[in-house]
Formats: structure tokens, C-alpha cells, sequence
């Protein structure tokens, strides 16, 4: 039976007739004495109202950012401009239209208000006195173009976007992009800006941001060169450096990537990425104890750093140490039998002790190789 | 016999009845419409409730209780001298009372009534209060939400046939939003939403901390009297500042007083966070009804807290205009409640009338889902019938074995909104057996099913073998079966409760005893031999004397409070 015959009543869009059947049955079908009867009735006119609604062409008005905020300058023209609100030319819905028209502008106002200053931006204080301020409606607007908006105007740090979550939902809506970036910390910091020091802060973390971007969709080469023009603006930012080392790194530029980690840690002898990369270089550089002390750094700070072990096994095997590297294997393999990497370095040095005469250069060669592609993986 | 309505506050409790095409409120013994949701033993193990036992929550604070109804549907016990109370117990003893109330003003006995919750309620704060009603020896059929009664007796106070409302109730303890929608003798509830630990309580402890802070007294608010004397100072000055830009807050301790002058605008910035706090619930209800601002025809304001200025300012600046200022927004829940009883039993007048609910919660079961990857996720949530659909509603969801050859699917049955069970509430499982197969091939049919009092039964039927399990979900840690129900019954019914004639006399004691721990010196001397007076004259048994002397008494007591003696 479809919900027409239900409701009693012809095929209609006009809500207010189906609703006036509605109440009618209502009394039929009493929600306290006919619950099955009422739930019938009720998918009915639900049904209908759906109906209805998608019959009478509601448009919604549509909105779309075209630009970052970055470089623009900002007044209620660029927001009218950047701000496409369908105009109805209906004459009796003008007026109402106006009115929403106004709301609307001031919505984005604040909202421009808020984000084109660096300083408040980056504030999460400034976000939640921002939010608190809005009326409902305001809320409502933001809240409507906010996947929109915030997929351009994406330069904020971590706190702020948890804040920006909580008020609007953003990582659950399937139209914005940057979810991860509110669910993990990418190390992109906010907290090293000095607001003494007059830099174009705001180009600076769009131009890291592209990096960062860049280097997530394997483009080392972009991720480096906007690193080189993002550090030209500011360079005491730790979190490009490594954007920029790493990205030098996967170019196979091993001479400046190496400068970079160490310039990194010069400034903080803990960072582990740091010391694992530089190892793994200094090991294609054939300094082995070198490596071999930054991999045992790392085991220090984590004891359980896998990549670490590994980078240790495979210096070991270099120096020639092949009883202790064995020992280190033995004893992963101990714990992780399935690990296919441990079963790799297990067969090379068994091969290596194997063999009466020292290992040829040829067979050392190739398990350097293996190794490496086994830790690349 | 008819139906009362019941308001059971946190703060206060009201008791209402349909009486000749009119809902009208039932005063207490003391001629108030007020009854303090507060109970008190005295020292021979008598029980009293209301005023009396409000004054004695600064004379005797270890032995009296109030804002119990913040525990409704937990395991929390209280103990008040020889006794040990359940918040279901403690608010029966209440509804006893305001039953004797309207048992002696309509003069007949009453053995039904319907109770108002809050809308955001969960199913077992619900069944807790319909428990607390049994107590009491009140059959409790019905239970209604705050805000919907409120609009009941909005919706009928006014005459447009059509309008679109939004109800902001914020009371001693709970904070509920609802929209509504009236048309032509419908009323029509399309969203809820709320904070079950958000009330005017909370905005005198945010001032009680502030003026100890202030003070440096933090490490003496373990003091019990302290902190209920402090308390009491703080819901006065909050009061006070409903009326005023400037208010003081003083107390006494080990002798030294303790004064401050507190303005709007720093209650203003001490309350910040709870403002905070209202703001989220006013957007859901909002989206999920999907009625824009444009749409409401009217801001309704409930319950107490929603007379402070400070409120009523933000709910204006939310939006854009002023709320509804005409009733009375202590007493339009016990209104509504009182029309909703008369509507349950079909009094003519309201034959017409039809209302729809809500369920506040969504409702689902725990299922494991598989990601893009291809990986089992364990835990995830699955919605069968979402928050805010109109009840009674049935929905039903079918359902696959997870692993190769399973004999058994167990249905957990969750309430929330994440989508990991983990953060949501466990309401139970049913557990049934489906023929071994490969994983995927046995389904099952879980069938919620959501009634008109918002209480959920569950079936699941194993399609293969045809099996059928249903059950209704209780909470099995707090809820007691009819037997202990009837146990527990006899129990209370030995513990004495103060007779009722007495009442006003054992309240103007108990406030004197108040009013002597919180003055000094002369004033103290005053009221003491004014107590004395008074408790040799109800010895004396004279009653003609005592009502002569009750209102001396009174009248003495209240100059004392007005600081004029």
C-alpha cells in the first residue's frame, strides 16, 4: 500500500494538506492504543513528506571558496565575491532573502575576522571565544559551509582543528579533506612563531603546508623546492627541516640530507627519525661504527624501535661481527618467528659463515642490497 | 479518582491536578507551591521532607540529603543516621509527600500520577523514577519529558492552532532543549537534546569555589557544615543577583566572617564554562528537527535557573531576540503534567489532543565491520533506531556470523552516539544459536522496538532455525524486581515520616536552629529564647496557643533573616 492511500488523500506536494491528513488518522491510529496502526501511518507520511519535499524545488543556496584566504585582502566585496549566494528574483521572498543575505555576511565576516589574522588563528583560545560568540544561526551558516572553507583554509594547528571538530563535526563529514589532520600530529608547529618578529607567517605555513602535502603524495622533488623557498621566510622551524631532509633523503641527495638531520639534531639529540636516516646514510657512506652508535642512540631512547635493530644487525654485519649480529638476530627471532625480515637477515649471515674464505665483496655486496631493500620496505 | 501530575526536581517538586477544565497546582502543609526536594532524619530516626528539612541541611548536613535526583538509575546510596537510601527510595519519600498534599486537598485518595522527566532521561534514569512511584504506592503509567509538558501547557495556554517552538529547560540539576511542533491539536516533539549534569547546582558551586579561592578556604570546604552553610550563601547571592547588578555573599567560620561583594559581570566570567556547556545541545536539537530559527515562532524558558538574567541574556544573544518572559517558569512542567494526565485518562476537554514523542538516544548494536583494507574491526557501533525518532517506533536490522562455522550470535545492545560501543552505554545482549555455516551465510533479525513510555524491548530471530528470543531491557544492576520491590516496601514502611500537621511547626524550629548558626552574638541570644519560647508552648499542647504563637514565631524568624532584628 503506498503512503497516498494510507493518508487518504491524492498524490500531493503540498505539505500542509498531507499533514492535515496526518493529524486526521492520527486520532484512528492513537499512538497510546494502536502503536502498530500508528507506526504505519507514520512511515506514510513521512514517506510523503519526502515526497513532497523533493517535488517543490528547494534550492539551497550553494557556496563555494575559491581561494585561500592567504592572499587575498579582505573586505565585504571579496567575501560577496568569494561568497556565491544564489539571488532569487522573486519579489515577496526578497526582502527575507536580504535579511538571510546579511546574516550570512556577518557569519563569514567573523569567520574572516577570525582566520586572516595570523596571531588569532593560531589561538585556540581566540577559536573558542569565536564559537561561543555565534548565534545559532551564525552556527548554523558556518556550520553548513565549513567542509568547503576549511578545505582551503587548512594552516592550523593541531588544537585549533580539535576545537574547530568539536563545534563543527568536521572529521566526520565526507567533504572535507584534511581528517587526518586533526585525528594525528604531522609535527606542522605553531608554537615557534614570534608575533616581535615581523615574517609573513601566514605565506610561511602555506608554503610548509605544500610541502608537507607534496612529500604525503611522494613528490620529493615539489615537497623540496617549496621547502627551499618556505625556509628562506623562516628557518627555525624543525618540523620543515625534517620535511625537507626527508624529501632530500628519498631524491637519493644523501650529502645535503645528511647536513639537514644533523643540523636537526644538533637541535634536539633525541629526534629518533633523525638519527635513524642519518644512520642509514652514514651506513651507504660505509662509516659503519658511525652508524652503528646512531642506531644504538635510538635503541636508548626507544628500546623497541624495529627499524633500529635492524640498521644495528646490518652495521654489525659490515664490521664483520657476524657472531654478535647473529645473537641479535637470534633472539628477534625468538620473539616475532614470523617475521620475514629477521628470517632474511638469519639466511645471510648463516651464508657468510658458511663460506671458508672471507665473504667476496660480490656476496657481501648483494646482502647489502637485500638488507636495504628490506629496510625500505 | 483522578491522575496528578508531578514535577520531581532536583531542586524543587510540584504536584498538580486537571480539575474542572483547569490545571491547577497543589500547595503543600505550608501553603507553597514549592517543595524542596530535600529529606532529613531527625535524632529518633523520624523522616521529613520539604522546607523543614531544607533549613537542616545547614544545621544537620551528615543528616540530610538533597539533589539526589542527579543519581536517579545509579547504584549510589546515601546514609542519613541509621538509615542507608537509593536515590529511588529518597525521591519516593518526596512523592509520598506531595501525594498526602493532593490526597487532602482534592479529598479523595490518589493512587496514579504522571511524573516529568528530563527529555535527555536515559532508559534507566526512567525506570528509576517509575520505581521511586511504586514507593511511594503511586501507579506510575506514564512518565512524561520536562520540556514536552512545558509545551503542553504552552501549546494550550496560547490560540495560533499552528506554531513552531523551542523549549530551553534548565533546572536544579539538568539542562533538556526541545523543539516542538504544534498543528491543528497535534504537538509534535521533533527534537531533544541536553546534559543530564547541567543545572542551577552547578552555578553555585562555581560561585562557592569562587569565594573560597578568594578566600583561601578550599582545604575547609571538607568541613560539611561549612560547605552546605557556604552553599546555601551562594544560591542566595545568586538569587540576589537575579535582581540586582551587585550582590554580597558572607559566612561564618571558626568565628571569622568571610564577605564579598559579587557583580553580574563576574558571575558572568566565573560561569563561563557552564554557558559554554549550553550552547552545544541548543545546535542538535536544532539540526536534528530540522527546523531553522527562522522557523520558531517562540523561545520558551524553563525551570528555575532560567530566571537569572545571565541566562536569559545568552539565550537571547543566541538568538538574536528575547525569549518568552510570561510564565512562570517554576511551575509550567507540574502544569503540563497535570493536562497530560488528564489527557491520558481522555478528559473531554482534551479528547482532541494528540502528542508524539521522542527517543533522546540512539539506540543500536555492536557489530564488527570490515575496512577498505579488508581488515575485521572489532567494536563498532551499528544504529537501529536514531536519536530523535518519533515514538513508538520498530525497526529492525539484519545481521551475519562473523567467523566460519559460529553456533552463537551474541547481540550487544547499546545507547549512544560514538561510533565505537566502547564510548556508548551496554544496556544488555541476547544471546542465540544459529546453524554452523560459513561465515556470512547465518543471519539474524534484531528487532528493536521502542514504546510510547521510551522503554526498549529487543527480538532477535535466527532466520534459519526460526528461533526466537525477545527480551525487555533492564539494567540488572539497579533495577529491582517486583519482589524487592514489595519488600522494600514493607521495609519503609516501618521508618516513621513526621506527621504532616506538624510539619510547619517542626520547619520554623528547624530554620530558627538555621538562623542561630548563621548570626552572632545578640541575634544568637534572640532566637535562642525565642526557640525556647516556641518549644515550651507546643509542649504545653494548647493547639489554639501554638497557631497564635506559630505565626509570632514566623514572623520573628523572618525579620531575623531581613537582618532586622
Amino acid at each position: 500500500m503506498g503512503p497516498w492511500s494510507v493518508l487518504g488523500i491524492d498524490k500531493t506536494s503540498d505539505t500542509r494538506e498531507i499533514k492535515k491528513a496526518y493529524v486526521k488518522l492520527l486520532k484512528v491510529y492513537h499512538p497510546e492504543d494502536d502503536p502498530e496502526g500508528f507506526m504505519k501511518l507514520k512511515a506514510a507520511y513521512d514517506l510523503a513528506m519526502k515526497n513532497a519535499k523533493r517535488s517543490a524545488n528547494t534550492p539551497e543556496s550553494t557556496i563555494k571558496w575559491k581561494n585561500p584566504i592567504e592572499s587575498m585582502s579582505l573586505d565585504i566585496e571579496t567575501i560577496n565575491e568569494q561568497v556565491n549566494i544564489r539571488i532569487e528574483t522573486n519579489e515577496e521572498r526578497n526582502q527575507e532573502r536580504n535579511e538571510e543575505r546579511n546574516i550570512q555576511e556577518n557569519a563569514f565576516k567573523k569567520l574572516l575576522d577570525q582566520y586572516k589574522d595570523f596571531f588569532k588563528r593560531i589561538d585556540v583560545k581566540r577559536w573558542e571565544t569565536f564559537f561561543f560568540n555565534l548565534t545559532v544561526d551564525e552556527h548554523q551558516i558556518i556550520f553548513n559551509s565549513a567542509p568547503n572553507f576549511f578545505n582551503v583554509n587548512c594552516h592550523l594547528p593541531l588544537e585549533v582543528w580539535k576545537c574547530i571538530d568539536r563545534e563543527l563535526f568536521l572529521s566526520t563529514n565526507n567533504n572535507f579533506k584534511w581528517s587526518k589532520l586533526i585525528e594525528y600530529d604531522y609535527n606542522l608547529y605553531y608554537n615557534i612563531f614570534d608575533r616581535e618578529i615581523a615574517c609573513d607567517y601566514g605565506k610561511y605555513v602555506a608554503l610548509r603546508f605544500q610541502a608537507f602535502e607534496a612529500f604525503w603524495e611522494n613528490d620529493y622533488k615539489k615537497s623540496q623546492q617549496r621547502s627551499k623557498i618556505a625556509i628562506e621566510i623562516f628557518a627555525k622551524d624543525s618540523g620543515l627541516y625534517k620535511i625537507l631532509a626527508l624529501s632530500q633523503y628519498m631524491l637519493g641527495e644523501y650529502e645535503n640530507a645528511l647536513e639537514n638531520f644533523s643540523h636537526l639534531l644538533a637541535l634536539d639529540s633525541c629526534d629518533i627519525d633523525s638519527l635513524l636516516y642519518r644512520g642509514r646514510i652514514i651506513l651507504e657512506k660505509k662509516d659503519y661504527s658511525s652508524a652503528l652508535s646512531d642506531f644504538e642512540q635510538v635503541i636508548k631512547i626507544s628500546p623497541n624501535n624495529n627499524d633500529a635493530k635492524k640498521g644495528i644487525v646490518h652495521a654489525l654485519i659490515c664490521l664483520s661481527d657476524y657472531n654478535k649480529a647473529e645473537e641479535m638476530v637470534d633472539k628477534e627471532l625468538g620473539a616475532h618467528s614470523n617475521d620475514m625480515e629477521w628470517s632474511i637477515f638469519k639466511a645471510i649471515i648463516q651464508q657468510i659463515k658458511a663460506s671458508t674464505t672471507p665473504p667476496s665483496y660480490g656476496l657481501l655486496d648483494m646482502a647489502r642490497l637485500l638488507i636495504k631493500n628490506v629496510l625500505e620496505q | 479518582m483522578p491522575i496528578i501530575g508531578i514535577d520531581l526536581g532536583t531542586t524543587n517538586s510540584l504536584v498538580s491536578c486537571y480539575i474542572d477544565g483547569k490545571c491547577v497546582i497543589i500547595p503543600n502543609c505550608l501553603g507553597n507551591n514549592l517543595t524542596p526536594s530535600v529529606i532529613s532524619v531527625f535524632e529518633d530516626g523520624e523522616i521529613i521532607t520539604g522546607s523543614a528539612a531544607k533549613e537542616r541541611l545547614i544545621t544537620h548536613p551528615q543528616m540530610t540529603i538533597s539533589a539526589f535526583k542527579r543519581y536517579m538509575g545509579t547504584n549510589k546510596t546515601f546514609t542519613l543516621g541509621k538509615y542507608t537510601f537509593s536515590s529511588i527510595e529518597l525521591s519516593a519519600f518526596i512523592l509520598k509527600a506531595l501525594k498526602a498534599d493532593a490526597e487532602i486537598f482534592l479529598g479523595e485518595k490518589i493512587e496514579e500520577a504522571v511524573i516529568s522527566v528530563p527529555a535527555y532521561f536515559s532508559d534507566q534514569q526512567r525506570r528509576a523514577t517509575k520505581q521511586a512511584g511504586e514507593l511511594a504506592g503511586l501507579k506510575v503509567e506514564r512518565l512524561i519529558n520536562e520540556p514536552t509538558a512545558a509545551s503542553i501547557a504552552y501549546g494550550l495556554h496560547q490560540n495560533n492552532e499552528e506554531s513552531k517552538f523551542l523549549v530551553f529547560d534548565l533546572g536544579g540539576g539538568t539542562f533538556d532543549v526541545s523543539v516542538l511542533d504544534l498543528f491543528d491539536n497535534l504537538i509534535e516533539v521533533r527534537g531533544v537534546a541536553g546534559n543530564n549534569f547541567l543545572g542551577g547546582e552547578d552555578f553555585d558551586e562555581c560561585l562557592m569555589h569562587y569565594f573560597s579561592e578568594h578566600f583561601k578556604l578550599e582545604n575547609e570546604l571538607n568541613d560539611l557544615k561549612f560547605k552546605s552553610a557556604l552553599k546555601k550563601q551562594s544560591e542566595s547571592c545568586k538569587m540576589a543577583l537575579s535582581k540586582s547588578d551587585k550582590a554580597e555573599m558572607t559566612c561564618y567560620f571558626n568565628g571569622n566572617l568571610y564577605s564579598m561583594m559579587i557583580s553580574s559581570k563576574e558571575l558572568e566570567d566565573i560561569c563561563h564554562d557552564l554557558l559554554i556547556k549550553l550552547k552545544q545541545p541548543l545546535l542538535k536539537a536544532l539540526r536534528d528537527s530540522s527546523i531553522t530559527t527562522n522557523d520558531l515562532d517562540e523561545i520558551i524558558l524553563v525551570g528555575g535557573s532560567t530566571k537569572m538574567p545571565l541566562v536569559r541574556g545568552f539565550v537571547a544573544k543566541m538568538f538574536g531576540r528575547m525569549p518568552l518572559q510570561h510564565l512562570n517558569p517554576d511551575e509550567i512542567v507540574v502544569l503540563g503534567a497535570g493536562i497530560y494526565a488528564a489527557m491520558k485518562e481522555r478528559n473531554e476537554n482534551l479528547r482532541e489532543t494528540v502528542l508524539t514523542d521522542v527517543c533522546p538516544y540512539t539506540l543500536g548494536v555492536e557489530v564488527v565491520s570490515y575496512n577498505e583494507f579488508g581488515d575485521m574491526e572489532k567494536g563498532r557501533f551499528l544504529p537501529i533506531i536514531e536519536r530523535n525518532t518519533t515514538i513508538p517506533c520498530s525497526k529492525v536490522e539484519r545481521l551475519y556470523s562473523v567467523y566460519d562455522f559460529q553456533t552463537e550470535i551474541c547481540v550487544a545492545i547499546y545507547q549512544g552516539e560514538s561510533r565505537l560501543v566502547s564510548n556508548n552505554i551496554k544496556l544488555g545482549e541476547i544471546s542465540i544459536f544459529i546453524p554452523p555455516e560459513p561465515r556470512g551465510k547465518s543471519p539474524i533479525d534484531v528487532r528493536y522496538t521502542y514504546d510510547i513510555n521510551g522503554i526498549l524491548e529487543v527480538e532477535v530471530v535466527s532466520i534459519s532455525t526460526g528461533e526466537k528470543k525477545r527480551e525487555v531491557i533492564v539494567n540488572s544492576d539497579n533495577s529491582m524486581s517486583p519482589e524487592e520491590i514489595e519488600i522494600r516496601l514493607k521495609e519503609l514502611e516501618g521508618i516513621k515520616i513526621h506527621p504532616r500537621d506538624n510539619e510547619k511547626n517542626r520547619y520554623l524550629l528547624s530554620k530558627g536552629e538555621r538562623l542561630y548558626e548563621e548570626t552572632l552574638s545578640e541575634t544568637r541570644e534572640k532566637i535562642s529564647k525565642a526557640i525556647e519560647r516556641f518549644e515550651a508552648i507546643l509542649n504545653r499542647q494548647n493547639l489554639e496557643e501554638i497557631k497564635k504563637e506559630a505565626i509570632i514565631f514566623e514572623q520573628f524568624l523572618e525579620n531575623v533573616e531581613k537582618w532586622e532584628v
